[in-house]
């Protein structure tokens, strides 16, 4: 207990290491607030420029025309209303409409490429406003695939979408907290290995079991990482006013789980790579950051692209799979498949990254110290 | 062939550790008798630290069995842990923590009671002098203060064997003193303290027991007088003084004369034997009516010894 207590001690006075795992996803936080402010705070927003290509000849072209006219301002109006959230201009050529697109006039462009397909969207920017059009054009094509009749009331509202938008954002923030705080774990156990440190050296000569010694210090890890995620939270729902939805408990179960990960992740690396302490920060925050930039930290985009080249990394993606399920657990509900496919990925990786360790770490002599 | 030598605390039978190609040590046996402070002397490289390391199952090793306190040495063997302090060539404390919390930490992997153990740990600081620094981070010691906090960690719990890996290296002389003084105190009270260093007079003045080392090897065992016996040259006398070579001749053939060095100033002149040999010198010099400046009488060291036995010097200081 003492020990544990010491522990304590020993990580909460390294402020480095403090502040990358607390402070630094707080500062992140903040910045992701103060670019997306303006759009948090709407109060009916700009419409989405589109431009519709008619083509009477497509066999889906007065549906679309109906759906798109449902989704549209009236002419001239300038802040959305509802599921009114484009401003679409009809034209009946193809290359004045990607005229317009090229000069930035319009956000994308509609159009249809012979007579059967669904239609085609063009985007020329990666932006929020291109993200709306893609979702929108999804459900309508999933819709009618599925045979119902698509119920414009059912689309978000320009408002909400934006914000599930940016909520994203703060979903992959939440991701790479979690598996930053695994710096946490690598420190920690770094100064119980007799490989690793000297201290790890008297520890491991010592009346204490390497289990217990190891078993300790996970988890005072553990709870160190969550009072930061608490923290965090604290921060996001109180300071930034952020709604993570109505689920919250299964938010935190899910905090917990990725974590978890996080934990499994720190003790992998502190037991896996024989590097210095400098490198290893290097290892993890490289882990860290590249998941979340696939992941989609830096726009959505780069998740689309990924998920649509090269879908398995995602799937194996830490970072990409905590967003996902933050994401499937405010889009949805906690029952979905979704969420629990997340769950499910989650321990399978923190299971695969542990048995890793727990090889390496069972070794108690060495070659060399 | 397994036969217990009585009183042995620690026996080590043909001990090798080879790191890659490099043998480090190279089938290694001693003892270690209850009560005593054996020296393990040796330059850099020699294998102190290895020898410690594998004793302390630390490290694997490719042949050899090592037994404390009659009993196998294992990772796993908590009871026989229990009975050890290790001070290790680096400092191992958290920067962290204070140097009471340093102590009080270590000493907790060994003490459950925690009144027992705050006992303990005011005796270790006491033990090696650090009392008025109990709040100090580590970062705000001296390097001499730092090496006393490393072996008040390794020592609080009071254990009956302690392994002390080159603790004086980089010390001031006051603190070097204060440790040495330190365990003397511990050996009195009953530990068994294995010592390395490869500073010759700590040991001689500090060791029970001597074990030479070079390249992973015994090259001597013994106390420190027997080992000075094992060197050829008993005693060695210089003197300043302006000599002719008749005279220099004539003390060439003195009574167990093995060598005469002379510079045109200062004369060594070494002995296979320590019997009178300055009493002679002078009355020969006094009967040649030759003054002289300096003279004086030297034992062999064991770095003497050493380069008997190697041809190349310890390094000393
Ligand atoms: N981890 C290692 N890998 C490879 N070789 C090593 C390793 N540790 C020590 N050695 C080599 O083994 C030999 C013995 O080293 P050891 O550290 O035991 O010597 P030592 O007597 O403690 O020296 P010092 O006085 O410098 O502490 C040396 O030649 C050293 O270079
Ligand atoms: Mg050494």
């Amino acid at each position: 207990m003492k020990r544990l207590l010491y522990n304590f001690k020993i990580t909460f006075k390294n402020k480095e290491l403090i502040f990358w795992a607390f402070g630094f996803p707080i500062i992140m936080a903040t910045l992701f607030y103060g670019a997306f402010s303006s759009l948090i705070n709407y109060d009916g927003m700009e419409p989405v420029k589109i431009a519709f290509v008619e083509n009477e000849e497509n066999q889906l072209y007065p549906v679309y025309n109906l759906v798109i006219h449902s989704l549209s301002v009236e002419d001239g109006a300038t802040k959305t209303s509802d599921s009114k959230i484009f401003a679409t201009t009809y034209i009946n050529n193809r290359e004045s409409a990607e005229t317009s697109l090229r000069k930035d006039e319009i956000d994308g462009m509609i159009y249809f490429d012979n007579a059967t397909d669904f239609p085609k969207l063009m985007v020329m920017t990666n932006s929020l406003n291109s993200t709306i059009i893609q979702n929108v054009m999804t459900e309508i094509e999933q819709s009618i695939t599925a045979g119902h009749t698509f119920e414009p009331a059912n689309l978000k509202s320009a408002g909400d979408q934006k914000m599930d938008y940016i909520m994203v954002e703060f979903y992959t923030l939440l991701a790479m907290a979690c598996l930053y705080g695994g710096m946490i774990a690598t420190k920690a156990l770094d100064k119980n290995l007799a490989n690793m440190t000297s201290s790890g050296r008297r520890i491991a000569v010592s009346a204490v079991s390497k289990a217990k010694i190891i078993l300790g210090t996970l988890l005072t890890s553990y709870i160190i990482q969550l009072i930061g995620l608490a923290i965090l939270f604290v921060y996001l729902t109180m300071v930034l006013h952020l709604d993570f939805g109505p689920h919250f408990p299964m938010v935190v179960f899910f905090t917990m789980v990725g974590a978890l990960t996080g934990l499994a992740l720190g003790t992998f690396v502190s037991a896996v790579f024989k590097v210095n302490e400098n490198t290893k920060d290097g290892i993890l925050t490289g882990i860290t950051m590249l998941g979340c930039f696939f992941g989609g930290m830096m726009g959505p985009s780069m998740k689309y692209l990924v998920d649509s080249t090269i879908p398995i990394v995602n799937k194996i993606n830490p970072s990409a799979i905590i967003s996902d399920g933050f994401y499937a657990l405010n889009a949805f509900d906690p029952d979905s498949n979704r969420f629990w496919l997340d769950v499910v990925s989650l321990f399978i990786i923190t299971s695969i990254l542990s048995t890793v360790s727990i090889i390496v770490l069972r070794r108690q002599k060495y070659d060399s110290i | 062939m397994s036969k217990t030598t009585a009183g042995s605390i620690i026996e080590v039978k043909n001990l090798t550790k080879k790191y890659k190609e490099l043998t480090a040590i190279d089938n290694l046996s001693f003892d270690v008798k209850k009560g005593e402070i054996l020296g393990l002397l040796g330059p850099n490289g020699s294998g102190k630290s290895t020898t410690i390391n594998c004793i302390l199952s630390l490290l694997k090793f490719d042949q050899g069995e090592i037994k404390i306190l009659g009993k196998t040495m294992a990772p796993d063997a908590l009871d026989i842990k229990r009975e050890i302090g290790v001070v290790f060539q680096d400092v191992a404390v958290f920067d962290e923590l204070t140097v009471w919390e340093n102590v009080n930490y270590f000493c907790g992997l060994y003490i459950n009671d925690k009144e027992t153990c705050k006992q303990y740990t005011e005796e270790a600081l006491k033990l090696v002098g650090l009392e008025d620094f109990k709040k100090f981070l580590p970062k705000k010691l001296s390097g001499g203060l730092l090496r006393r906090l490393n072996i008040a960690c390794g020592i609080a719990h009071k254990p009956k064997i302690i392994f002390l890996d080159e603790p004086t290296v980089a010390v001031d002389p006051q603190s070097r003193n204060n440790i040495l003084d330190g365990i003397k105190k511990l050996r009195d009270d009953g530990a068994t303290i294995i010592y390395t260093t490869h500073y010759m007079e700590e040991v001689e003045i500090l060791c029970d027991r001597i074990i030479i080392l070079d390249r992973g090897k015994i090259i001597a065992a013994g106390t420190n007088d027997s080992l000075k016996d094992l060197a050829k040259v008993k005693e060695r006398i210089t003197i300043e003084a302006e000599l002719s070579t008749k005279i220099q001749a004539k003390i060439a053939e003195l009574r167990d004369v093995v060598n005469v060095k002379y510079d045109g100033k200062t004369m060594v002149i070494s002995y296979k034997d320590a019997r009178k040999n300055l009493a002679e010198l002078v009355s020969l010099l006094e009967s040649s009516r030759i003054s002289y400046g300096k003279i004086f009488s030297e034992r062999p060291t064991l770095n003497d010894v050493f380069l008997e036995l190697t041809g190349k010097e310890l390094r000393d200081q």
